[in-house]
Order: C-alpha cells, then sequence, then structure tokens
C-alpha cells in the first residue's frame, strides 16, 4: 500500500507517492516513472529502497492523478516544496528516473540547489543528451512517433479508441512480460501523451543552449533491445557527464520490469555509497 | 561461453585473473639457462618433409619449432595490443556493456603484452646462450610489425569487422593446444621453455573465454547489411590473411645460407632445412597444410573444436582446406 500525497504549487495540486519518516535521518530517493506508466510502476524499486530513503515518487502530467501539466521549473519547485515540508532540506538525494522521467530528473540535477549525490536512468537521458541524437537516422527513426504526438486529434484519437492496442504496442515492444502488472494499466495514464508536445519544444529549444558538463556521478541502466531510444556510447555519455557508468541488459525499454533482480542489484551497487555513510539510520 | 551481462560472474573472473597473475620477473627462473641439448617442441616420428634425421638433427628441427612458435605467439600478442584501439577500444565505446568487461579487456591487454614481452626474452635469451646475434635469429622468425597484414586487419575492424578476434580465438586455442603437447614431455624438454609455456598456458586458461566474448558483442550489436557481410567475410579473411603470414614466414627461412657458417647451430638447421629441399613445392604445400607439427594446426583455424562451435553458432563461412592428420608427437628418435 502507497500513501498519495499532494502539496499546493501554482494554484494547482502536485500529486506523488511518499513513503517518508522525516524523523528518521535517512537520504531522498525521488522516482520518476516514464510513460505508459504512472509512479506505482516504480513499486519494486520503491520496495527495494524504502527502508534506505525516504521515497518521493511523483506522478508525470497528466498521468493518474495528476492533472496539473507541469514545466520542468514547476517541477524543481514542487520537490524543493516536498522536501521543506516534510524538513528534509539538505538531505542527499537520489534520483532515479525511467523514460520520459528522466528528462525532468536530468533538469532536476542540473537546476536545482538540492543536495544531490547520484542520478540513475533507466533507458532514458537528459535533454541535452537527446538532442544530440537529432541528426542519427537510427534514433529519428525510433522517435518519429513522437511527431504524431504533437497532434492532438491523433492523441484523443489513440487515447479513445486504441487505447488497449497502444499498451499491447508498446508494452510488447518494450520487452514487458506477459504477467506483467504494467498490462492492467487504466487508459487514463495515456493522457501524459501530451507531455511529448512540451518536450519536442524543450528539445528544439535545446539546440540552441548550452548546458555544462554535469558532474553528479550518473548510471544508465539500458536495455539492449529497446527500441525507442539508441543504447548511449562512451562518446555520447562523455560529452555530457563528467563521470557517467553505462551498463547494457539483455532486456528491453521496460528492463525495471523485465530485469527487476538484477536491476535492483546493479542499483544497490551503484548507490552502496548511500547506506555506508554512518548519519544515517536504518529503520 | 559466458554470459556478457552477468556482471556479477564477469566480476569474479577479473577478480580470479588478478589474482593469479603471474610476475614476469619473479614467477619464471630466467636464471636457469637454456639446455643446448633439449628438445623445445615434440616433433612427429616421421616426416615426408624432413626424413631420417639423426638424433641431433630433430632436436634442431625441434628447437626451431620452438622459436617459430614462441616468435608467432609474441607477435601476435604484440599486434593485438597495437591494433587495441581499433578492435577493441572503439568497440567497448560504442557498446558499453558493462565496466567489468572493460575491465577485463584491460587485464587480457595486460597478460597478452607480458606474454609477448616473455617469449622474446627467451628468444634472447636463446640467442644469448647459442652466441647468435639476436637480430639475425629474428630474421629469419616470424614477424609482423608495419606488415600489410597489420593494415588489412585495422581496416577491418575499421568497417565493423571481427576478423582479428577471430584469429585471437584460434590462436588462444592453439596455444593452449601447444601446451597439451608439451606436458607429456616435462623432463625431455629445455626447462626453462617448459616453464614460460606452463605460466603462458595458465593465462590464456583463464582468459580464454575473452576472445569469444567480443565476438559474442559484435554478434548481438553489429546491424544488417554489416553483419550480414562481415559474418561471411571475416573467418576466411582471417584464414586468408593468416595463411599467407604463416608462409611469408616460413619462405624467411632461406635466409639461413646467408648465415650458415656463423654459428654451428645456423648449420645445421641449414643443413635440416635443406632436406625440404628434395621435395616437390606441391609435395612440400601438403605435407604442411596436414601433417608438419605446429605448422599445420597454425594454418588450420578452423580445426580445433570450439572454433567449430564458434563458426556454427555464428553462421560463418570458413575456407575448404585438407585436413589436417593425426600427428604422433615424440621427443626422441
Amino acid at each position: 500500500m502507497f500513501c498519495v500525497d499532494a502539496i499546493d504549487l501554482k494554484k494547482n495540486r502536485f500529486f506523488f507517492i511518499k513513503d517518508v519518516n522525516p524523523q528518521a535521518k535517512r537520504p531522498v530517493a525521488i522516482l520518476l516513472h516514464g510513460f505508459p506508466d504512472d509512479a506505482f510502476g516504480m513499486n519494486d524499486i520503491i520496495q527495494d529502497l524504502k527502508t534506505d530513503y525516504n521515497i518521493i515518487a511523483p506522478f508525470l502530467p497528466g498521468a493518474g492523478v495528476q492533472s496539473f501539466h507541469f514545466s520542468f521549473e514547476d517541477y524543481v519547485e514542487a520537490i524543493s516544496l516536498i522536501l521543506k515540508k516534510y524538513q528534509m532540506q539538505g538531505r542527499d538525494v537520489l534520483l532515479i528516473g525511467h523514460d520520459i522521467g528522466c528528462f525532468y530528473n536530468h533538469e532536476l540535477a542540473c537546476s536545482s540547489e538540492l543536495n544531490i549525490k547520484k542520478v540513475v536512468h533507466f533507458n532514458g537521458l537528459g535533454m541535452k543528451q537527446y538532442t544530440k541524437r537529432f541528426f542519427n537516422s537510427a534514433q529519428f527513426f525510433r522517435s518519429s512517433y513522437v511527431l504524431l504526438a504533437q497532434f492532438s486529434f491523433i492523441r484523443r484519437f489513440m487515447i479513445s479508441f486504441l487505447s488497449k492496442q497502444f499498451f499491447k504496442v508498446v508494452y510488447t515492444l518494450s520487452g514487458v512480460k506477459k504477467d506483467s502488472s504494467l498490462h492492467s494499466n487504466k487508459k487514463d495514464i495515456l493522457e501524459a501523451s501530451h507531455l511529448y508536445t512540451y518536450l519536442f519544444k524543450k528539445a528544439i529549444l535545446s539546440l540552441f543552449q548550452n548546458q555544462k558538463k554535469n558532474s553528479i556521478p550518473t548510471l544508465f541502466l539500458w536495455g539492449k533491445e529497446d527500441r525507442f531510444l539508441n543504447i548511449p556510447n562512451r562518446f555520447e555519455v562523455d560529452s555530457v557527464y563528467h563521470n557517467a557508468e553505462i551498463r547494457i541488459l539483455d532486456g528491453g525499454h521496460w528492463i525495471i520490469d523485465s530485469h527487476k533482480d538484477q536491476v535492483i542489484r546493479v542499483l544497490n551497487k551503484f548507490i552502496s555509497s548511500f547506506q555506508t555513510k554512518a548519519n544515517y539510520e536504518r529503520i | 561461453m559466458l554470459n556478457i551481462y552477468d556482471e556479477e560472474r564477469l566480476a569474479k573472473k577479473l577478480s580470479v585473473q588478478q589474482k593469479h597473475s603471474w610476475c614476469i620477473e619473479t614467477d619464471i627462473n630466467w636464471n636457469q639457462g637454456i639446455d643446448h641439448s633439449q628438445f623445445l617442441l615434440p616433433i612427429t616420428k616421421e616426416s615426408k618433409l624432413f626424413p631420417k634425421l639423426t638424433t641431433r638433427e630433430r632436436v634442431v628441427l625441434s628447437q626451431l619449432m620452438g622459436l617459430i612458435v614462441s616468435a608467432s605467439i609474441s607477435e601476435l600478442e604484440a599486434i593485438s595490443l597495437k591494433l587495441k584501439k581499433p578492435t577493441w577500444e572503439r568497440l567497448m565505446d560504442k557498446y558499453p556493456i558493462n565496466p567489468e568487461i572493460r575491465e577485463l579487456g584491460e587485464q587480457f591487454y595486460i597478460e597478452e603484452a607480458k606474454h609477448s614481452q616473455a617469449f622474446q626474452r627467451y628468444i634472447k635469451l636463446f640467442a644469448k646462450s647459442h652466441e647468435l646475434e639476436y637480430d639475425e635469429l629474428r630474421s629469419f622468425l616470424p614477424q609482423t610489425r608495419n606488415s600489410l597484414i597489420e593494415k588489412i586487419y585495422k581496416f577491418n575492424s575499421i568497417l565493423g569487422g571481427r576478423a582479428m578476434w577471430w584469429l585471437m580465438c584460434a590462436a588462444e586455442e592453439k596455444s593452449i593446444l601447444f601446451f597439451k603437447y608439451l606436458k607429456n614431455y616435462q623432463n625431455e624438454v629445455d626447462p626453462l621453455f617448459y616453464q614460460l609455456h606452463k605460466c603462458h598456458f595458465e593465462e590464456e586458461v583463464r582468459h580464454a573465454s575473452y576472445a569469444p566474448m567480443m565476438l559474442e558483442i559484435y554478434d548481438q550489436f553489429s546491424h544488417w547489411p554489416q553483419k550480414k557481410i562481415m559474418t561471411k567475410v571475416d573467418f576466411i579473411l582471417a584464414e586468408v590473411l593468416n595463411m599467407s603470414w604463416t608462409f611469408s614466414q616460413l619462405i624467411k627461412l632461406g635466409k639461413l645460407k646467408k648465415i650458415k657458417h656463423k654459428s654451428e647451430f645456423y648449420t645445421e638447421l641449414y643443413s635440416v632445412v635443406q632436406k625440404i629441399g628434395n621435395s616437390s613445392p606441391f609435395e612440400v604445400l601438403y605435407e604442411l597444410f596436414t601433417s608438419t607439427p605446429y605448422v599445420s594446426e597454425m594454418l588450420h583455424l578452423s580445426e580445433h573444436k570450439s572454433i567449430k562451435i564458434l563458426l556454427e553458432r555464428y553462421n560463418t563461412t570458413n575456407m575448404p582446406l585438407p585436413k589436417m592428420n593425426q600427428m604422433e608427437l615424440k621427443c626422441s628418435v
């Protein structure tokens, strides 16, 4: 069972899953899901981390309860407010994202003043890294659905009439197991598809922006058979990060579902420095 | 074959390799010198190429084979180091599967460099103990440096080919096999030569799965049409280059004529090599392919069991070559 909480931000409600004990001096793990999914899709990771971390798992705009169409800047502000609400400012923060959740987390890592110690991207990447792929034909082909998602009537048609088929195609292409709980997702989470219009504009703008190299230790965990995003290579990652590790698993776009055990094992190894800190209490 | 995605097993393997790694200075007793009267490698009892050899001539032939094998291993490992960037680093940067595979690769190259150095040192010691000039001895032993073959391997890897890794796979298997021949004659071969090959064998066995893992990465990550073309071309290319290299190195034995008066070893060696002259070129070629110890094995990249398994796994084409005969290897007449 999860507790879903909300904060007020710009006359809107920003919803998130919380598993927080402010009294325990634990670091904070912020988990942001991908599309088509919601914050409950991070269940396995939350279960693994909740004894060592205070968990915050927001919903993407349009996903499930989240009707607030927040921007990157709103996300940064919302996370600061949440940490303030639970008196966790200054705590070490671990960011975990999947798919388009990684765009938001990367912006958070680059622009917030939080004490972010490590970032984990599951089959996802930051905007600057994505725009470096603009002229890559393989990536262009794989991202062609983004162009279709720019038209609201296509999105509406898809949500109204083809939601089941859409889920089936996306999850099958992503290597999601047949018995996965993802298959029981409701069509309302597809409302998050409008995010692709916002991200598309951001990507175009990002082409003309210079961004400093990120020095927060970052882990890329990637399924080899990802049909939507190319596998990151060392040249690309080194041009955006000072300290990044890449690990490729024998899965698809949804390795957090298809390769849970290995994902959790690798994740724990990467974040082990958090657990060894003496000043954190383990519940 | 190791699963390239299993980071736990790869890490364990790396730790085993690092723990048992030997030191060229302390683990090999270089001070024991070289016993001139001993064989270096066991050779066949009877050969059409070398009929009716005296005991001493058999020893000299065995020493020549031993030097050729040592120089070949040394040169091949040196060439793999030289082509590290196009054949390995580029692949690792393009498909960074996990840090463990990269570290295993670094360890692989450290070991290859050490092996190359160790075999080179043995040849130097051999030259010194026989009072031969090292450069003169090397002049008729296998060399690859700055050769066209090296450039072709480099070009192949730039095009996304894996010919070099096929060669490495086969060479690793052969060097393991050569020590297995040697093992039965521990007391009859030069002790230093035996110790060197034993150390080499141990590390080769430990890192033998690395080259097949590289082939696996190529297979899993390269795309059509590159994959389709390279699958058909790479192994044949490795075979052709290996054959042309082996023959070009054997032809260098002709240089013995010029230096035969310089030492007793060269004189004896020349008299042994001259016996080949009695056979027709076709006979020589056929014997080299079918029943010349070590040379036949070097020419047949696809003969080894594990290479056959890999060829089948990747549906790779190989050249039709005359089959190798079973050879009984001995250290005595």
